[in-house]
């Protein structure tokens, strides 16, 4: 049983990474249609920002994390003014593109600046820090990343709940032309969504990192993991992103646990296929995910 | 207050929506734009409101002035800060949104928390129905409150010029009635109305003066009680008609209308 609760509590701490992911994903998707292949990438810089700033730089943590902060959500907005205020109106297929383009300067930019080698993760807390209790062992770094997502999650849903840009962007996502006809300023609600996504990005990078201990330019593709949490929980609804991102990092870390028991049917790598198993399991009934906005089409 | 001169529009810079249209209105009148579909009643909107730009097309000549200011270059916010607010066709209420988030929602170009709260306790006299269910998602009211609601939403930037594109659309008869008074009661407070209706009847009764369009074209430019006496407008936007389902031989004139409305 203690096991199993253990499984639960880093499932869940799992979750949160991804659903910081998912939420980026989602927020960006939701003011502009757009799914965001350099998300993945947004994360990669912000991890590295940390790591170079504390162990290159020797920055104290906190003005690393910043300066992190500070850079990618700079990166977000700036090429959302930049490049993707050109693109409005056009089809949502080249804008895709784009996102991938920045995806692959990211990418190219980080192994320039800081090479191929592995980093260690920049972090406030050592390995073994925690709290025991009840035989479950609280791993610092595993608290503060659900205490964090569920801080910022709080924070989110305060702002879109009773802030005018909150509004502006909720208006906007529902009925662009309707927020334009009010007066509502597109390309302020798209630069909030890129400012707020580039910040949840360097969050949930900062926790992947000190999870893995160290890391190396693949960090990016975590963010691929976050897919089937987003798509599961419904591509545009931001509270789905968070769901959807718990359920499966809870999949993962309880399925991995187990892996010993079924060898023989399933092989050990079952943990690694299970978010997207769960994913086609819950497309197949619900298409749009378990909280997306159900599309009545004719065809 | 509003002047168009000569205004022409294009969409994807070929295809012509409007082709020279100069219209007014007034300081505090209602004017009334009718036309069948595709006049280019809504184009006319789009292109005083700022809104061209959203589906692709442009002003190709003209001027629209508000109160002596040029607008042809100003985006959508400046204009509705001007005082300028269009309540788009089919409502497009926010439909997951509260009535009051709708509301809010009016008023974030203006951004000014006191003016705001006066507008609302406005709106809210204006549409008791809208104050019981405030926190009601806008999706479930009835065709008639969401109309309300619509209209309310675009008086909560307090304009000056309320542009409206079909307020009547898909109402029961007594609803848009109530529409009716409702707009006559929002311009008798000293709001000015540019109203684009098929409901022509219900349009001219209420307007001060009114324009007919036809492809692109005003054809007739007329006060509001000579437009009713109107025999062309009597005939294909009343369906009132005297004597019979042909016109009288020798009416040369409304003949070519005729035929215009029946290619």
């Amino acid at each position: 049983m203690t096991f199993f609760l253990q499984l639960l509590f880093a499932g869940v701490a799992l979750g949160c990474i991804y659903a910081l992911i998912g939420l980026g994903f989602s927020i960006i998707f939701k003011a502009s249609g757009v799914i965001n292949f350099a998300q993945g990438e947004l994360l990669l810089v912000g991890a590295y920002l940390i790591s170079a700033g504390m162990f290159e730089w020797h920055l104290p943590f906190f003005a690393a994390l910043l300066l992190a902060i500070v850079v990618t959500v700079a990166i977000g907005v700036i090429f959302e003014r930049l490049v993707l205020q050109r693109m409005i109106g056009k089809p949502v297929f080249s804008i895709l593109m784009i996102t991938i383009g920045l995806d692959v300067l990211l990418r190219t930019g980080v192994q320039l600046g800081f090479g191929a080698d592995i980093q260690p993760a920049g972090s406030p807390f050592s390995l073994t820090q925690g709290i025991d209790a009840g035989g479950i062992h609280f791993g610092a770094a595993d608290l503060w990343t659900i205490i964090i997502t569920a801080a910022l999650c709080a924070a989110l849903y305060g702002f879109f709940r009773y802030t005018k840009y909150g509004l502006a962007m909720r208006a906007t996502a529902l009925d662009q032309e309707a927020a334009l006809a009010l007066g509502i300023d597109i390309r302020t609600v798209n630069a909030l969504a890129w400012g707020i996504a580039a910040l949840v990005a360097t969050l949930g990078g900062f926790f992947l990192a000190i999870k893995k201990i160290e890391f190396d330019i693949t960090l990016g593709n975590t963010a691929l993991l976050a897919f089937p949490a987003i798509i599961l929980g419904g591509l545009d609804s931001i509270p789905g992103a968070v769901i959807g991102g718990i359920l499966i990092g809870l999949a993962e870390v309880v399925i991995g646990g187990y892996d010993s028991h079924f060898p023989l049917i399933f092989g050990s790598g079952i943990h690694e296929i299970a978010p997207y198993l769960i994913m086609i399991a819950v497309l197949l009934v619900r298409p749009y995910g378990l909280f997306g906005t159900r599309k009545v089409e004719r065809l | 207050m509003l002047q168009l001169q000569d205004v022409a529009v294009t969409y994807h810079n070929v295809v012509p929506a409007v082709q020279g249209v100069s219209l007014e209105v007034p300081d505090k009148q209602i004017v009334a734009l009718l036309g069948a579909n595709g006049a280019g009643k809504s184009t006319i909107l789009r292109a005083i409101s700022g809104l061209l730009d959203f589906h692709h097309a442009s002003l190709a000549r003209g001027t629209i002035t508000f109160d002596g200011e040029r607008l042809n270059h100003l985006n959508a916010t400046q204009i509705i800060r001007r005082g300028i607010a269009q309540v788009l066709e089919g409502r497009r209420l926010f439909a997951d949104l509260t009535v009051d988030e709708n509301l809010r929602a009016g008023a974030i170009a203006h951004g000014d928390a006191k003016a705001e709260r006066e507008s609302y306790e406005r709106v809210m006299d204006l549409f008791p129905v809208l104050r019981d269910r405030r926190n009601a998602p806008a999706g479930y009211l009835s065709g008639g409150e969401q109309q309300m609601l619509a209209i309310g939403r675009g008086l909560m930037s307090n304009p000056k010029l309320l542009l409206l594109d079909e307020p009547s659309l898909g109402l029961a008869p007594l609803m848009v009635q109530k529409i009716r008074d409702i707009i006559a009661h929002i311009n008798a407070e000293g709001t000015a109305v540019l109203l684009v209706e098929q409901n022509a009847q219900m349009a001219l009764s209420i307007a001060h003066h009114g324009y007919v369009l036809e492809t692109g074209k005003v054809v007739l430019d007329q006060p509001a009680a000579q437009l009713l006496q109107d025999e062309s407008v009597r005939k294909f936007y009343l369906g009132l008609h005297e004597g019979g389902d042909h016109a009288a031989p020798g009416r040369g004139q409304l003949r070519r209308v005729e035929r215009r409305w029946k290619a």
